[in-house]
Order: structure tokens, then sequence, then C-alpha cells
């Protein structure tokens, strides 16, 4: 009994082992994180990728120099009250077909002088084959 | 103790803003030199002619519709000429529309490249002199300023103002420390406005909390800005929703030596963000409120406006916060700082929340401060409009002015086309009894025109040729005749004649026994002034309904003169030699010739030019003139007549009137007649006239108007040499001619031509043409 209990539990782990390994951590080819002031990119979503067909235009909206940089995703924070806030990538992990990204929220430091402006926080990406996965984003 | 301060704080709002003049469309204000109570003029946006795509940012690539402008009324200001020409403002933020090697690379700051400027190390980021926008938000605040208008797409609320831009954040909006934040601060304090758009999103509640909260560099920064330079700063309020400014814009509630100055801002939605464009006007949610800080704040648009990104001008952007509210007041400052030169700093503000809009929605202190900012009532009138009554310091207690109501000057067709032609587009100052603000105005609109030909009406030509249908009572006795006209219960003119002819009393009448006798002779005429005007004395001003004339004939060489009015105004007397007609004798061919010396004084006026208020003439204007009549019976019926006048006029100087100096002005009249009687058959006349009225032929008169001001409030006189001689000469011909068709009936006919009409080339000729039978039943 105790022995088919050690078998049991030694393929669990084995199993699970095996799946920690197949997560691949992901560097973006291009990355760039900033704030932009406009609306345009308010959004239910928080990434827009290429089959989007508006995100050619939002992607020049935020800066016409990225349209040839070969920025597939641009991830988007929301809407915030003021300037000093951003975003920033911590890190990406393929698991299968789903690219985990992992972005953390940066707020002003506390009583920073910052511009009183509403601002979206985005960063855009280049990722290789970013079609073939699924996006989860946290 | 703090919750009792800010009670306190609170029930002395509303006598703050009282006190402001900050409340009602109606109310009273604190303006120097002068009547306090004022009316605040809608918000009515008017100016059509600069309601473009570009003003409602529907313009190309510009993304929408919205209504930062028009809720402003700026297109009201625009048609004013209200644009912030020239005014400086600083733009303190992530810097301005330049690449990283200084060349302009944002095509909505292009147009006039002086209007746009990187002072010398204006990069407090990276310490050199490009102050390059890496970020984005210091474009888009200039834009809501100064982006250039013309290019189809947007433009900023004072278009030609000049921005000089100091970077003080970076790319990712991580601003300076406190002692460089200082540094810039007292940098851009060569502008006349500063713009901060950013702030600590922090509370205050006292000075030493402010003070903290800000920095301390920067808060001595903002106190050297106002108390020490007299700038003007503005801040956005902040976003976070709350009931107070953020502790930089707040900090003015506390301390004094930032007041009067210091301008907070909150923000409302532009538009409806339904996608409709239509305008909301309401706060914006996130919009910190004016709170506590309701007396040194005001509103304007700041959701969902539309300004230019950090690039090529090509991309526009909508979005929300007080940093965009902001600069549309600095931008609104610079609007009034442009149209009022009088105007100091602090009356640049107070102009600025006394005129706002605080109706309404906008009544609500505590949201909105003094209300939506109102460009249309900021560049108007809100006081009473005055003339300055000839000082040169807008707040002297010595200084006096005249409503407007009260400058006026009516002048003499002699010249009127000539002051028309010189005042024709030249304008003076004339100012605010609210605060001194100056306003241009044209000097012709206190100027009336005299006119020869005004009364050339068909009904008053045609009224030339009725016979006299006023009653005259004769009675003579042994002192002398005396004849009165009536017309109803009214004496039209009476005259008294001593027996031997020495003394002739005139009311209504002249007097003069030349006039008297050649006035049958012409008696082609009715009693209008176009024919009598003929032949009288052109110096003695008849006309006002009580004219009294007075005449001395010693013998049949000399005789005097005198004529006076039922003013007083007018004092004339004329020595006159050989004064009798000896058509009233039996000699027939003689001729007969009148020689006149005289003068006539005038006051407050001259050549019948009468004026009040700031262009008042003295009390002894005079003008010396001479004349000569002459009437000749010549063979075969026919009758000569002429007459001819010139006078130097002196116009008396009164003291600070605009008025200033003046040569004398030399005027002349003359008329040639010839008259024929028995003209082809018995009882028909004919006569002919040549006549030109009074025409001034030298002189000028100087006008010394005020046409500038400055913000020390001095104002700076323009001398206006006006040279009286008219561009052409009138001449009036007149054929008349009269039948006696039976006993009780008449025809008479009659054709002029007037040329050059009130001594204008550019009037057109005048023919009358009329025929006039008459037939007593």
């Amino acid at each position: 009994m105790l022995n088919k209990f050690l078998i049991i539990s030694s393929l669990f782990l084995f199993s699970c082992s095996s799946y920690l390994i197949q997560a691949e951590e992901i560097i973006p080819e291009e990355l760039y994180c900033a704030s932009t002031m406009g609306q345009f990119l308010k959004s239910d979503k928080n990434y827009i990728t290429t089959e989007n067909k508006n995100f050619k235009e939002k992607l020049a909206k935020i800066d016409s120099n990225f349209i040839n940089k070969g920025y597939n995703l641009i991830v988007i924070s929301g809407l915030k009250p003021t300037g000093g806030f951003s975003l920033k990538l911590k890190n990406i992990n393929k698991k299968k077909d789903i690219l985990h990204m992992n972005f953390i929220d940066i707020k002003p430091v506390e009583n920073s002088i910052v511009t009183m402006a509403t601002t979206y926080p985005y960063c855009v990406l280049n990722i290789e084959n970013l079609k073939k996965f699924k996006i989860s984003i946290k | 103790m703090k919750i009792c301060t800010r009670i306190l704080a609170i029930l002395s709002l509303p006598l703050i803003l009282s006190a402001c003049g900050g409340g009602g469309d109606e109310g009273s204000g604190g303006g120097s030199g002068g009547a306090a109570s004022y009316t605040v003029p809608a918000c009515s946006d008017t100016g059509t002619n600069f309601q473009t795509d570009e003003y409602y940012t529907i313009g190309s690539n510009s993304g929408g519709r919205s209504n930062q402008l028009s809720l402003v009324c700026a297109s009201s200001a625009y048609a004013r000429g209200a644009t912030g020409d020239g005014i400086k403002i600083a733009i303190v933020d992530s810097g301005g529309p330049w690449d990283a090697d200084g060349n302009v690379s944002n095509n909505e700051f292009n147009s006039t490249a002086s209007d746009i400027v990187k002072p010398s190390n204006s990069d407090y980021v990276n310490s050199d002199s490009v102050p390059n926008d890496d970020n984005g938000h210091g474009s888009g605040v200039a834009c809501m300023v100064r982006c250039d208008r013309g290019d189809t797409d947007v433009h900023g609320i004072a278009y030609n103002s000049i921005l000089s831009f100091y970077k003080v954040s970076n790319a990712s909006g991580t601003f300076i420390n406190d002692s460089t934040m200082g540094s810039a601060l007292n940098a851009a304090d060569s502008n006349d406005i500063i713009n901060n758009s950013w702030g600590t999103n922090t509370d205050c509640t006292s000075i030493s909390t402010c003070t903290s909260a800000v920095g301390s560099t920067t808060y001595a920064a903002m106190k050297t800005a106002t108390d020490t330079n007299g700038k003007i700063l503005v801040w956005a309020a902040g976003n976070s929703g709350g009931a107070n400014p953020f502790a930089q814009a707040k900090s003015v509630l506390y301390d004094t030596a930032l007041q009067g100055l210091s301008v907070a801002v909150v923000a409302i939605n532009a538009t409806n963000a339904n996608g409709s464009g239509a305008a909301n006007g309401k706060i914006w949610s996130d919009s910190n409120r004016c709170g506590d800080a309701a007396a040194y704040c005001i509103a304007a648009p700041g959701a969902d406006v539309t300004f230019v990104g950090k690039e090529n001008g090509q991309t526009f952007y909508i979005g929300s916060g007080t940093s965009y509210a902001a600069p549309l007041v600095s931008g609104g400052l610079a609007i009034i700082k442009q149209e009022f030169s009088s105007l100091t700093n602090t009356q640049v503000v107070t102009r600025l929340f006394t005129t706002a809009l605080d109706t309404g929605e906008y009544s609500q202190s505590s949201i909105y401060g003094h209300g939506l900012m109102n460009l249309n009532a900021a560049t108007a009138a809100v006081g009473k409009l005055r003339v300055l009554g000839g000082g040169n310091l807008l707040d002297s207690p010595n200084t006096s002015y005249y409503d407007l109501v009260d400058n006026t000057f009516s002048s003499s067709a002699a010249f009127s086309r000539a002051i028309n032609l010189a005042l024709n587009g030249q304008t003076m100052e004339i100012y605010d009894s609210f605060d001194g603000a100056n306003f241009k105005t044209n000097i012709s609109s206190f100027f009336t025109s005299g006119s020869y030909t005004t009364e050339n009406t068909v009904e008053n030509h045609m009224a030339r040729l009725q016979p006299k249908t006023k009653e005259k009572v004769k009675h003579k006795n042994l002192y002398g005749n005396f004849i009165m006209e009536v017309d109803g219960n009214y004496v039209q003119s009476s005259m008294f004649q001593s027996a031997g002819g020495f003394l002739a009393l005139g009311f209504n009448q002249s007097t003069n026994s030349f006039e008297n006798a050649v006035d049958p002779l012409s008696g082609f005429f009715n009693d209008s002034n176009f024919g009598n005007n003929y032949l009288v004395n052109p110096y003695f001003h008849a006309g006002s309904g009580q004219d009294y004339f007075m005449s001395f004939n010693s013998n049949s060489s000399f005789g005097f003169d005198t004529f006076t009015n039922v003013n007083g105004n007018d004092l004339g007397m004329a020595f006159n030699l050989n004064p009798f007609s000896s058509t009233s004798g039996d000699i027939k061919n003689a001729g007969d010739l009148q020689i006149v010396l005289g003068t006539n004084y005038e006051q407050n006026k001259f050549l019948n030019s009468s004026s009040t208020g700031a262009f008042a003439t003295g009390d002894m204007s005079n003008t010396n003139f001479t004349g000569v009549k002459y009437k000749k019976n010549l063979e075969n019926d026919f009758t000569f007549v002429g007459s001819g006048f010139a006078g130097y006029t002196y116009i008396d100087r009164a003291s600070n009137s605009y008025i200033d100096k003046s040569t004398p002005l030399l005027t002349s009249t003359f008329t040639l007649g010839l008259a024929k009687a028995n003209f082809i058959k018995k009882d028909q006349r004919i006569g002919f006239f040549i006549n030109q009225p009074q025409r001034v032929e030298d002189g000028s008169l100087n006008l010394r108007v005020p046409t500038s001001s400055d913000r020390d409030r001095t104002v700076t006189y323009s001398n206006l040499n006006v040279d009286l001689e008219p561009d052409a000469r009138q001449i009036n011909f007149d054929i008349i001619f009269h039948k006696a068709v039976t006993e009780t009936s008449n025809l008479s006919a009659n054709l002029t031509h007037v040329k050059n009409g009130d001594h204008s080339n550019s009037s057109k000729n005048q023919n009358f043409i009329s025929l006039f039978y008459k037939k007593t039943f």
C-alpha cells in the first residue's frame, strides 16, 4: 500500500516538474513604455494586437515613428487622473499557447509633482509569432 | 482650531466674492479711478467670422468637435481684435515643439517663429537651451494657448501670443526638484503670465503647510513672481475630484503675497462626450473644485478638449484635465491684457474674475469660483464708457471724466467735409468706469456734420416757391413803422423802424437796410433758409428761433448792426458804410454799395459749430469779418445784386479741451444775382443766382486726443492736425421764373443745380426742377 502511494506520488511530482519546465520566459524583441494623454487608448480590453483593425491607427497616434518598428502589441493600463503613472513589464511567460504577461502599474511617488492631465500609460511590444498565442495580461 | 478656521473661511466667502465683484450680473467692484458699478454682458459668442472649423476643432485630422473656445465666447474677443497678440506666456512644463537639435518639429507652432521661444538654459531637465518635449504634455498645454490658426485643423485660444517654454519634466513625467523648479519659475518671470499645469496632489491649510507641500524654493519663486515682479500665475486646480484645489493653487488663499495675481482653474466638460459634439459645460467629475479658494478661482473647459500631440502637428488628441483648462485661462488673460493696455496685471485678473459667467450652474461658487470664463464680457465695457477730461493719469483724484453723451461737436457745413475726411479712421481712447480699461472709438463718432444740402429735399424745394401765407400786421404812427408777421398765435418775426430810420429793432428779422431792401427784389423766394441765406450776413448766425437784431443808422453814410440770439451766446456787431439802399428812393439805375466791417463773438462755439465736453471751446471765439454788398438797377428792368463776405475766426481754447490749438480760420461766402422784371411779358420775372455758401478757405485746428495708455495708468495724447479747408467748393445755380397769371393765380418755376454739395468733391450734383401753380378761390 505504501509502495503504491510512493509510486503515484512520484508520478504526480514528476508530472508537475515536467510542466514547470515547459513555461518559457519570452523576451520581446521591442519594448517601449510611456503614457499618452489621448483618449484614443480608452478601451475595454487592456491590450490591442495587430488583429485589431484600429491597431495601426492607434499606434500611429501614440507616435508615428512606431509604425516601422514592428510593434504588434499595445498594452494599456487604463485611465489615470494625472501624469506620473506608468506601466512596466515584469515578465512574459509562454505556457503552451498562452503568453502570460505580467505588468506593474507604477503610481507617482506620494506628494510628487505631476501633470494635471489624464493619462493612459501603455507599453508597445514586438513579440515574435504573437499571433500563435493567446494573451493573458495581469 | 483648524475646523473653526475653515468655518470662518466658508462664512466669509460670500463677503469676499461680493467685495471682489465676482457675484452677479450687476454689482460693484473695486475698479480704481472712478465709479465701481458694473453690468456684465452675457457670454455671447458673436464673432461669426472667426467661427471656423478650427475654432470648433473639427478641422482636418482633429478628431471631433470640442467647444473649448465657443464655451468661453472667444470669437467675440477676436472680433474686437483681441487675440493675445504680443503677450508673453510662459509654459512651465515638459517642453515645447522642438526636436533635440532645436528645430521646430511640430507644425502647429511654426507659423511665426519669433512667437515660439526657447530661452537660454530653459531645459532644466537636461541643463541645456533646447526645451524639447519628450513627454507631450507641454505641447498639448501649449496648443490650448497657441496652436497655429489658419492651417485648417485646431487653433489655440490666444493664437497670437508669445510662448516661452521652460522644461521641468522628462519623458516619463518626472519633475525636477524643488530647487531647480524655483529657478525655472524665476526665469519664467520674464513673461507676463506663467502657466502651471502641474502640481502636488496634496491639500494645505496655511502658509506653512502650503510651503511645505509646494517646496520652499518653489513657493518663494511663486511669491517673487507675484509680489515682487507683478506677474500672473495660473494654476491647474488638480484632478482628484476634491473639494479644494491642490496646494500650489490653494496657497493663494492664505498668502496675501500671492493674492490678486494668482488664478486657480477648474475644468468643465467641453462636450457631452457622446460623440455628438454638444456642449456640456458642467464640472468635470475628476476636477478639483474651487472650494475655499473660490475668490481666486475660475472655470474653463478642460475635459474632452482637443489638442495636439508632441509630434508633427498632424496628431490631435482628445483628452481631459485641469491641465488644459489652465492654459485656456492663461490665454484668456493674454487676450484681456492685449485688449486693454491700461490695465495692470492685477486689474487684468480682476476683470477676468468679474466678467465670468456666474449665473445658473455657474452660480455655485464652491464649485466654479467666479464662474465660467467669459471673454465676450471680459473684452467689453462693464461700467460706463467715459471720456477723459484732459488729464493723463487715469487714477488721479484730479482727473475728471465725461459721460460719452456729453461730448459732442456739431460742425458747420463750412468745414464739415474737411473734418470728416480728416477724422476718417482716426481713433481715440475712452475708458471703462469700472477699471479704466481703455477702448478705442472713432473720433468721428462724437462729430455730427452740418450740411447745406440735406434740406434740399423736393418738399423743401417746392416750399420755396409757395407764396407766403403768414399774416403780416402793419402799424404806423408818429414814431415809426411796426410790422409783425404772425402764424396763428405765434409771432414769427417783427420789426420796428423808427421814424427817420435811425433805429431798427428786429425779432427774427434782419434790420440791415440793404438786406431788407433787396429782399423784395429777390422776392422770388419764400422765407426758407436756402433762399434768404443768399444775401444776409453769414456771420450773424440767425435761426435760433429767437434772434434779435438792432441797427443804428446815423445818416446815409454809415450805421451799426447788432445781433444776438436767445441763448446770448452770439454777439455780433457790424459797421456799415453807406448802409442805405437807394432802391427805396426814386433814383433809377443808381448803384448801391454797402461795405461791412464787423465782429461776432460766440460762446462755446465758433462759426456756429457748437461743442461740449472734451471737445468744448472757450467762452469767446470771435470772427472778424468784412463784406461788400452791391446792388445796381440796370436798364431794361435788370437788377444786379451781389454780396461777398470774408472773415477770420479765432477759436478760443477751453482748458483741457481736446481742441488744442488752431490757426485762424479764413472763411468766404459770395452771391451774384441778376433779375429781370417784365421778362418777355409784363408780370413775368426771371432771376439767375450763383451762390457759394460759407466755406473755410484756410485754417486748421489741432485735436489732441488720448490714443494710448500704459499699465502705469498714464495716458498718452496724440496730435491730429485737421486742415479745415474742404476739398471742393459748393456752388448753387438757381434760375427762377415767376408769372402772375391773373390777380388770383400765379405760376412759379425753378431750376436749381447744386455742384459739390457741402464743399465735397464726392457729392453727387443735385438738380431740381419744379413748377408751382397757385390759384386762390
